[in-house]
């Protein structure tokens, strides 16, 4: 619409020889035809950042002030298999989290959401994400026992477990800070002090944003759409 | 001059120590929106609510009948996220609402002797240093709704 009205502007001074309209126009009619247009850019400004803000920021999520690489780990999956972290997530956007089983809270509720927002996504975007559980307690979480909590939540979603070594470096790697076991009780049983936030990774293996808690699945839906390329 | 004034807080200071000791025997304390976590046997859930006491006041302990054990947890602050932590006692200070809620502080009911489902019942007993211990009846949501209560 733009260009209809300058032209129109334009195509009105007819009578002259040919110096280009805008030399013809008055500088009061350049000023109007430069409000106008200033007018329509930022219209049209507000509407592609609206529409972006609606369907792609979700407010849910914090930038990382230092993007994160894939931690080039090695690991043990639910089949008892080595896992290549990164070798395996390569080319995909992964949801990266580190917690462990007995943890009541952040940790189901977090894959909760997400079994449910997977259960929305369009099948395109789903076969092109993968959540990754990485346990901080190795000692108490196996393989079955990742398989049967993961389970709860989504059959796809992949449980890794390894040395206390192994996965201190990946938290290291990955970031997030270390989980440590406080000191059993009287019971044997210990709390893991763990982080609560989940790493998104591009298709680059680098991680640019983090979900640190509370979000809907309305948002993780939205952003995860937007996340992959359909 | 400061004979006089050290004395008007001398009485000041009996006035409210009287006070509080008046204040201290039926303290209030009330608990609401208890909520439990949808949890599998076998697994730990978390409860969550709001609790207002009267006077300054301490939660010192939880049991319930669903499952063997249940501790306070609380979550802190820490570099690039929480750091949850296992406490012997929360914090109640008079007239403050102080709210367990997802990703914050909770009661975790460890090893559930039975499945918690949404709409479940389950009692959970607070005890605390003043006030006498509180059965709280909670109901069972979807982890789901957890979330999205959360902001």
């Amino acid at each position: 619409m733009t260009e209809t009205d300058t032209h129109t502007d334009g195509a009105a001074p007819v009578t002259s020889t040919p110096p280009g309209p805008a030399e013809v126009e008055s500088p009061r009619r350049q000023v109007i035809a430069i409000a106008i247009v200033a007018f329509i850019v930022l219209g049209v400004g507000l509407v592609v950042g609206y529409t972006r803000a609606s369907s792609q920021s979700s407010a849910a999520w914090v930038e990382l002030a230092q993007p994160v690489e894939m931690p080039d780990v090695v690991l043990t999956d639910t089949d008892g298999q080595p896992y290549d972290l990164r070798d395996r997530t390569s080319g995909r956007v992964t949801l990266l989290y580190f917690g462990y089983l007995n943890c009541p809270d952040a940790c189901p509720i977090h894959m909760a959401v997400l079994g449910a927002t997977f259960d929305q996504l369009d099948p395109d975007v789903r076969a092109q994400l993968d959540v990754v559980f990485v346990t901080t307690d190795p000692d108490r979480d196996g393989p079955d026992e990742l398989r049967e909590f993961l389970d709860r939540f989504d059959p796809d979603f992949v449980g890794l477990t390894g040395s206390q070594t192994e996965l201190r470096d990946a938290q290291i790697a990955a970031g997030v800070p270390v989980a440590v076991a406080d000191p059993p009780d009287t019971n044997g049983d210990y709390l893991v002090g763990h982080a609560t936030q989940v790493l998104v990774f591009d298709t680059d293996s680098v991680a640019r944003r983090v979900y640190p808690f509370g979000v809907r699945q309305s948002d993780w839906v939205a952003d995860l759409s937007d996340l992959v390329d359909t | 001059m400061k004979p006089a004034r050290r004395l008007t807080l001398i009485a000041a200071g009996a006035v409210l120590a009287g006070c509080a000791q008046t204040a201290n025997a039926p303290s209030t304390l009330t608990v609401d929106r208890a909520r439990v976590g949808a949890t599998p046997a076998g697994a730990d859930a978390a409860a969550y609510f709001d609790i207002r006491a009267g006077g300054d006041d301490r939660l010192t302990g939880a049991v319930t009948d669903a499952a063997a054990r249940a501790s306070l947890h609380e979550m802190r602050d820490a570099d690039g996220g929480g750091i949850m932590t296992q406490v012997d006692a929360v914090d109640l200070p008079a007239g403050i609402e102080v709210r367990f809620e997802p990703f914050g502080d909770h009661v975790m009911l460890e090893d559930l002797e039975r499945d918690l489902r949404p709409g479940d019942n389950v009692t959970i007993t607070l005890s605390f240093a003043d006030h006498a211990s509180i059965d709280v009846e909670a109901t069972v949501v979807a982890l789901v709704d957890l979330a999205e209560e959360n902001r």
